[in-house]
């Protein structure tokens, strides 16, 4: 009857070594993955943050608002919508990690999301700050044809010379002129003496920029405003529409008047969303 | 030997098995029995799967044994182990066999009957099936919960090692386990003292 223990027929395998002690290592190094696994989730998190920020910052609110009438465009807000769903994923997989560690499971599942998220955003701005957002929102632009980073949704939505909007890459920028690649690669020759003054001094060289104005006989494009990509500020870039300090406004008003002349006449025919996203695709 | 051996404290045991196996046969003995109740308390298995699974969960315990915790009791670290192991049994056997029920005793149905004030004029034979019936019914997971705190005596940080769920979590199984209980026997006409 003893025989049949459970106890015993245990101990008999052990004893005849069938059963063997895990290495006290083994669980060590299991631990300390699993905590890896959980820091490095809340590090891809913030990563996300970082460019959620980015892409929020340089939404291009007030040109969409402009253009089509409308508050943010539907790209921007899929991107969003997308970072924001992949954020929820790894705070899942840092809350299914901290359960596997020893004694992780004492941590409620709030707890876990809050500290997931707060070190999120406070990292995520701080990646924000070193221009790291702008380096991953390029990188996945240029290897993924159907993710739409910051430069794509522009030039999707804003090359349009001859409707007074360029965008581009500038090359080169000497006194009052700059140089600009569009999308399509053709060099722009873009004066840029109207444009506001404190927006001047943001012109650099290799970044891409949003011009407003006119291409004049010679066909150089006369700026009377700028919007520069931000990479790194937490200000949200936007064009002076509203600005009647600066002494070169008549000459601006000009030009804005005549942009939206032009941007009225298409405003009218993408007055919903649908219609804006079939526009774009013809294009 | 062997009265100087059941002297002596699980942590010990667990640090003297780490050199000689033999010392793990005074552990097992000492909570087998306790284990197999336990086994038989959340599942409706016959008793020669819940020997079983108790070996099982024994080998399981001492291939673990280098990460046992001291900071745990080790009757929690087992209780988990058995837990699992009997889960993952029962969730294996997706037809559950004839002729077995949730086993209840005196103990449990005295507890039981005494946590939920159920009115005991009922006749007692009645009253087991109807405890076996309200058991039978419930979710896996509340059923668990209830036999660790009121059959198994557990307190929250217990069931929370043993459970690997936070404190708060168990609290809060633990009183919707109570009103599910509640409600299944009042399906089945049975009054409650107010």
């Amino acid at each position: 009857m003893t025989e049949s223990k459970p106890s015993q027929k245990a101990l008999e395998r052990i004893l005849k070594g069938e059963v063997k002690q895990k290495p006290r290592w083994f669980f060590v190094v299991k631990n300390i993955l699993m905590w890896i696994f959980g820091g490095a989730s809340i590090l891809v998190g913030a990563l996300f943050v970082s460019v959620i920020i980015y892409t929020v910052v340089n939404s291009d609110m007030d040109l969409h608002r402009e253009i089509y009438g409308y508050f943010i465009s539907y790209i921007t807000l899929c991107m969003i919508f997308l970072w924001i769903f992949l954020t929820g994923v790894f705070v899942i997989l840092c809350d299914v990690s901290v359960r596997h560690t020893d004694r992780g499971y004492i941590y409620p599942l709030y707890i876990i999301i809050s500290i997931h998220i707060g070190l999120s955003i406070i990292v995520g701005v701080f990646l924000y700050a070193k221009g790291i957002s702008c380096y991953v929102d390029d990188m996945l632009g240029s290897h993924m044809r159907y993710y739409y980073n910051v430069n794509k949704r522009r030039a999707v939505s804003f090359d349009l010379p001859e409707r007074g909007i360029l965008m581009g890459q500038i090359v080169r920028r000497n006194d009052n002129i700059v140089e600009l690649m569009s999308t399509d690669g053709t060099l722009w020759v873009i004066a840029v003496d109207n444009i506001p003054t404190q927006k001047y001094a943001d012109l650099q060289g290799s970044d891409h920029a949003i011009f407003l104005g006119n291409t004049n006989e010679k066909g150089v494009f006369i700026a009377c405003d700028v919007k520069m990509r931000s990479i790194n500020g937490m200000q949200v870039v936007s064009f002076d529409f509203d600005d009647d300090n600066d002494e070169r406004l008549l000459l601006r008003e000009k030009h804005y008047e005549m942009i939206r002349q032009q941007l009225n006449q298409m405003r009218a025919a993408l007055i919903n969303p649908c219609n804006d996203i079939r526009w774009r695709l013809e294009r | 030997m062997q009265e100087h051996n059941e002297k002596r404290s699980d942590q010990e045991l667990v640090a003297l098995t780490m050199d000689n196996p033999s010392f793990y046969g005074v552990l097992m003995d000492r909570y087998e029995q306790r284990m197999l109740l336990y086994i038989k308390r959340i599942s409706a298995v016959a008793m020669e799967e819940a020997e079983d699974i108790l070996q099982e969960s024994f080998l399981k315990a001492y291939q673990n044994l280098q990460s046992f915790d001291d900071d745990l009791s080790f009757s929690s670290w087992l209780y988990r182990i058995v837990h699992n192991e009997t889960i993952s049994y029962w969730r294996k056997k997706k037809i559950r066999p004839h002729g077995n029920s949730i086993y209840v005793d005196e103990d449990f149905l005295e507890r039981i009957a005494g946590t939920e004030n159920i009115i005991t004029d009922i006749d007692h034979d009645h009253l087991k099936d109807i405890v076996q019936k309200v058991l039978e019914k419930m979710d896996d997971r509340y059923r668990e919960i209830l036999v660790l705190k009121f059959i198994e005596d557990k307190s929250y940080q217990e069931i929370s090692d043993i459970l690997k769920k936070p404190a708060g979590t168990v609290a809060t199984h633990i009183n919707r386990a109570k009103k599910q209980f509640r409600d299944l026997t009042k399906e089945l006409n049975v009054n409650f003292n107010s």
